[in-house]
């Protein structure tokens, strides 16, 4: 074994970094199996589908709904739309009476704003486009227990595009 | 020029600069992998269903790598990895660039408030190749445990 070693450094080197990976890497799949909340094994994309109020969602399905779906849903007061893009793209500009709860800070923001959540019908949303925010958020609201929870896919952008009501500043109006 | 950087406190330094950097990484990454699954999956490199795997396990391979250089034990090994880790994370974060997405970096917190993936970020993994390039070309290690117990073995950094 020592003579192998010594004959061949490069090798040895590789071969301790390659032990090196294997012994840490299994520690954190074990740590994750005995997590409290683990990860699953193997990812999955997160399946969308349209919202439907008639249709109950499959427990790993997000519900979406469009620019035209959003808007009807504002005039409905049983609706409050959740900015979940940070808290200086929020205070620059968002949708009139959301509030924000970025993905990151879901834990911090959330007792401060569970209060209005508490009973709507919540409409995610961040950029719009590749964003992923809102999927994020809105996965963690139904895994809190919020329902029902929907992502406007088209976001910030395309109601801002279509002149909607919007407002700025840090705090949201009742 | 190989003597100058052969120097037994250059290499002490090295070790202790990486060691530190790599296990300040892992510790916000370590406490919450499931924010970290979504850097890396904001990253849209690997494929979806390897992300899980790769957000659990690459925190404590940082760490491994950090406490081994920490402690000197393995040098050589534990050099050749950081080098290697680093070289990915440049070709992560230059990808990310290039392509211009807007993400934040995931290098040292999971954070929002984490910085936003920049030329910086590149800039300094790519300043952490010095310690690991120094450590895995020169002879000695400095104080280490591969001196105590390893002195004779090529995966320690002592001079043949």
């Amino acid at each position: 074994m020592k003579d192998w070693v010594a004959a061949h450094r490069g090798k040895a080197t590789i071969a301790g970094a390659v032990l090196i990976v294997c012994v840490f890497g299994s520690i954190g799949l074990l740590r994750n199996a005995v997590a409290e909340h683990p990860l699953a094994w193997v990812a999955k994309p997160p399946v969308l589908v349209k919202y439907d109020r008639a249709v109950r969602p499959s427990p790993d399905a997000l519900q979406t709904v469009t620019l035209e779906d959003a808007a009807g849903m504002a005039f409905d007061a049983g609706a409050l739309f959740v900015d979940a893009r940070t808290a200086e793209e929020y205070a620059a500009g968002h949708i009139q009476g959301a509030v924000n709860l970025p993905t990151n800070h879901y834990d911090d923001e959330l007792p401060a704003v569970a209060a209005r959540l508490e009973g709507m019908t919540l409409i995610v949303y961040c950029d719009g486009g590749a964003c992923e925010a809102s999927l994020q958020v809105a996965r963690r609201l139904l895994k809190s227990g919020y329902a029902p929870v929907v992502v406007f896919t088209g976001g910030w952008p395309e109601w801002q595009g279509a002149g909607y009501p919007t407002e700025a500043g840090g705090t949201p109006s009742p | 020029m190989f003597r100058t950087i052969s120097n037994p406190w250059i290499s002490l330094a090295s070790r202790l600069i990486l060691a530190a950097v790599f296990i300040y990484a892992s510790i916000d990454k370590i406490a919450h992998p499931d924010l970290f699954a979504e850097v890396v999956h904001n990253y849209r490199i690997l494929p979806i269903a390897t992300e899980n795997l790769f957000a659990m396990a690459l925190p404590w391979i940082e760490l491994g790598t950090g406490v081994l250089l920490l402690l000197g034990l393995l040098t050589r090994s534990a050099a050749l990895l950081s080098a290697f880790m680093l070289i990915v994370f440049i070709a992560a974060i230059g990808a990310g660039l290039w392509r211009g997405i807007d993400i934040t970096c995931g290098c040292f917190t999971v954070s929002s408030e984490g910085r936003q993936l920049g030329w910086l970020t590149l800039l300094e993994d790519v300043a952490l190749l010095l310690p690991s390039f120094q450590l895995l070309l020169t002879a000695h290690p400095g104080i280490s445990l591969d001196r105590r117990y390893l002195p004779a073995s090529p995966l320690s950094a002592e001079p043949r």
